[in-house]
């Protein structure tokens, strides 16, 4: 049996891949795939709760955690493409009309 | 389906490579390295304090035989959480028209809305 610990340990990992996809990188796609990942590292924490507490109501958040993760995604993705619309640049740095 | 997602708007977006140098980046590579090496040792840090005690590995209950099958989350879904279920409904279909109103490709005069 795999003790919790260890499933803490990678999540807590994936979550910190996704911080640094976020930190690291300027193009807007990334940091978008890095928010998801660090989404899923949440679920995989929710996921081994669940088990070792032998209750399903972890896995139902993960359930509906999910759903509001894809339609963060579709909205996310609206954004993105209507940014590159307007700007024709996803790249991060380009963005910084309010800094000082 | 979410990767799906990001590969049609990938491919929608036609990019060209990276422009490198055509702007001074914000926070330089020395100082996101950094960022991220601190964020790193703090997870571990913590990681490292959190004591389990053994009992949690030892006397946890057996799972019961349909532990993660759908029967269990069918039952709690529809019974226990049918409130955020029907919300999340309600949230998906929002989502799928604001998605739908974002990216759709307006008048070229800078489309009033009617």
């Amino acid at each position: 049996m795999v003790p919790m610990s260890h499933y803490l340990i990678v999540s807590a990992l994936l979550f910190s891949i996704g911080v640094a996809g976020v930190i690291l990188s300027r193009n807007l796609i990334i940091m978008f795939m890095s928010i998801e990942l660090m989404l899923n590292a949440a679920n995989l924490t929710l996921i081994a709760f669940s088990r070792f507490l032998n209750l399903m109501d972890g896995h139902v958040f993960v359930f509906l955690i999910l759903a509001v993760a894809a339609a963060e995604a579709t909205v996310g993705l609206a954004m993105i493409i209507t940014i590159f619309r307007n700007r024709e640049s996803i790249d991060s740095d380009h963005f910084s009309l309010m800094k000082w | 389906a979410i990767l799906v997602l990001f590969l049609f708007v990938i491919m929608l977006l036609n990019l060209r490579g990276e422009k490198f140098g055509d702007k001074k980046p914000a926070l330089n590579r020395i100082s996101k390295m950094t960022l991220v090496t601190f964020f790193f040792l703090e997870f571990m840090i913590i990681i490292k304090q959190m004591t389990f005690p053994q009992s949690i590995d030892n006397s946890i209950a057996p799972a019961a035989a349909d532990f993660g099958s759908v029967k269990p989350v069918a039952e709690l879904l529809y019974i226990k959480y049918i409130y955020p279920f029907e919300l999340t409904s309600i949230l998906l279909l929002v989502a799928i028209i604001g998605a739908v109103v974002m990216a759709k490709k307006g008048k070229e005069d800078n489309g009033e809305e009617d």
